[in-house]
């Protein structure tokens, strides 16, 4: 199917044949989690022509990265009546790059409803939405709906200890607070400062899918647009002023938020900063190349048996299994997932059981042992996996577990034993005293 | 004044009690092991608890009952009226029955 694609925007002569065979590519691939679905066809959305130069370097690196995968870059004006998702209903497009602040609409309908719905459906989609003093309320509400929230004072973000010595503009900011870990960022991206001017984010501590990539200091704040005059306004700022933010929605999609457009520009990739390897980890996060996980098979069966039962009894001792892989985009194919982390539940309402895999030498995960607990009902065995910048995976597979039947009870209770010798001392009290009975004169 | 009354009814009682016949000192003797058998079971019952509690009432009514069978034979041989051997069987022929059902019933 990659190939075919590949075949039909290498003939760029119909955008429309190409956008159809792109379509039903899509379709074919939207189905199985496998290598099809690396191969993405993005579309890019930029302000005016002359994006196309003074961010050269960074349209031509979304190509490189795509077409590693086998996929392609469309990148077209936002004045351009063909600049749309979506090609006869159905979606032409897995990513949507959008290099257009003032953007109010998407192929005709509005950009807020359009791309909301372009996430929603289909599975793993990307989207990079980039906001500016002048951006429309159509950007900034889109970038609400997926909980990144541009602040009110909608002018630059100011620094009067952090920004960029050399131009002397504190509205240019050198950052290097960066989030933590490697998942999203590789080391040499944190290695020197990123250079960033715009508007400031806000992501509430408290959602669980969106994470900033790139924070300003304590001495950031936010500026009123058009203005340098302080406002009492100043609720969202200081560490709280997410500069990059990103979203990995429930079904997977992964958006990305920048306050900047100058982020990405020619200008600021060069000099020393780390923008270029910045834009370049982030991208390839966004686009799943990066920190891409799945999970098929959460197997279980009784320890010693090959095939998995319907029912199972109390106290039976199982063993469980799940392979997560995990996309390796230099190699080009799917890898086992190295955790010490992943951990399976028996539920019914509440967990009653809860144990870490362990790897097998192939990367399996597996519980080599796990004894049933001794209620009877509907268990399910549930995997849940939300690690900040890897896929969410979430498994289910529901497991009935019967009681004893009345012949695999024990046969003589222990408790019982005091009853028993009662019984059988009547007995043997009887018999002594039959006989002494009968043969005593 | 009531203890000197009660060991005079005591001792009272000793002296009767020694001119029984040996045949009836062994019956009264099952009997007062059968009604110390079935208090040992109570009592394991109210420390440990009844858990299976099918096992618990077995035990104690399959004492208990042994002890009425016992006395009843005692009553019936004790006039001197009837034979030993004829109350025997029927002895016999109750308890085996009371056993036999207090071990279906135990489990």
């Amino acid at each position: 199917v990659a190939a075919v694609v590949a075949a039909a925007m290498a003939s760029r002569r119909g955008m429309r044949v190409a956008a159809v065979v792109a379509a039903l590519a899509v379709l074919a691939g939207a189905g199985a989690a496998g290598e099809a679905a690396q191969a993405r066809q993005t579309l890019v959305v930029v302000e005016s022509e002359n994006v196309r130069k003074t961010h050269s370097q960074y349209l031509a690196k979304l190509g490189e990265l795509a077409s590693k995968s086998g996929g392609a870059v469309d990148v077209k004006v936002a004045s351009d009546p063909t600049a749309n998702l979506k090609e006869l209903e159905e979606w032409s497009y897995d990513s949507l790059v959008l290099l257009a602040p003032t953007l109010t609409a998407l192929g005709g309908d509005s950009l807020a409803e359009t791309v909301t719905s372009f996430v929603d459906e289909g599975v793993a989609r990307s989207v990079i939405l980039v906001g500016s003093t002048e951006m429309s309320s159509e950007v900034r509400s889109l970038a609400a709906e997926c909980g990144v929230a541009f602040t009110t004072p909608n002018g630059n973000v100011q620094d009067h200890f952090h920004y960029q010595q050399k131009s002397g503009d504190q509205t240019l900011l050198e950052s290097s607070n960066y989030m933590q870990g490697n998942v999203v960022l590789s080391e040499s991206a944190k290695k020197a400062p990123l250079l960033w001017r715009g508007v400031g984010q806000y992501v509430d501590p408290n959602n669980e899918l969106a994470f900033s990539a790139i924070r300003g200091y304590s001495t950031s704040y936010s500026l009123p647009a058009g203005s340098s005059a302080l406002t009492k306004d100043l609720k969202y700022s200081g560490e709280a002023t997410s500069l990059v933010s990103l979203v990995q929605t429930r079904n997977n999609a992964r958006v990305m938020v920048s306050g900047s457009m100058d982020m990405f520009s020619d200008a600021f990739f060069s000099g020393g900063s780390s923008n270029a390897r910045f834009c370049e980890d982030v991208t390839s996060w966004v686009m799943g190349y990066k920190a891409l996980l799945r999970a098929e098979g959460l197997k279980h069966r009784l320890v010693g048996a090959t095939e998995s039962q319907d029912v199972y009894r109390i106290k039976d001792e199982l063993t469980v299994s799940l392979v997560v892989q995990q996309w390796d985009a230099v190699l080009q194919k799917w890898l086992p997932f190295k955790a010490n982390d992943m951990q399976v539940e028996l539920t019914m309402l509440d967990p009653h059981l809860r144990t870490t895999f362990q790897q097998n030498k192939e990367g399996v995960f597996e519980v080599p042992r796990m004894m049933l607990p001794d209620v009877y009902g509907i268990f399910k065995f549930v995997v849940d996996y939300n690690r900040l910048g890897y896929s969410h995976i979430h498994l289910e597979e529901q497991v009935p577990i019967r009681p004893f039947r009345h012949d695999e009870y024990e046969r003589f209770i222990v408790a019982a034993y005091p009853y028993y010798s009662g019984i059988l001392s009547v007995m043997a009290g009887f018999f002594v005293f039959g006989l002494s009975v009968l043969y005593t004169k | 004044m009531l203890v000197g009354e009660l060991k005079e009814i005591c001792g009272v009682f000793r002296q009767e009690y020694g001119k029984t016949s040996k045949m009836l000192k062994i019956v009264d003797s099952f009997v007062i092991f059968a009604i110390a058998t079935a208090a040992v079971q109570m009592a394991n019952a109210l420390l440990v608890g009844t858990f299976p509690f099918n096992a618990c009432l077995a035990s104690t009514l399959c004492c208990l009952g042994a002890a009425i069978l016992t006395a009843s034979f005692r009553m019936q041989i004790g006039g001197g009226k009837s034979r030993v051997e004829k109350v025997f069987a029927d002895y016999c022929v109750a308890m085996i029955f009371l056993i036999f059902v207090s071990i279906s019933y135990v489990g």
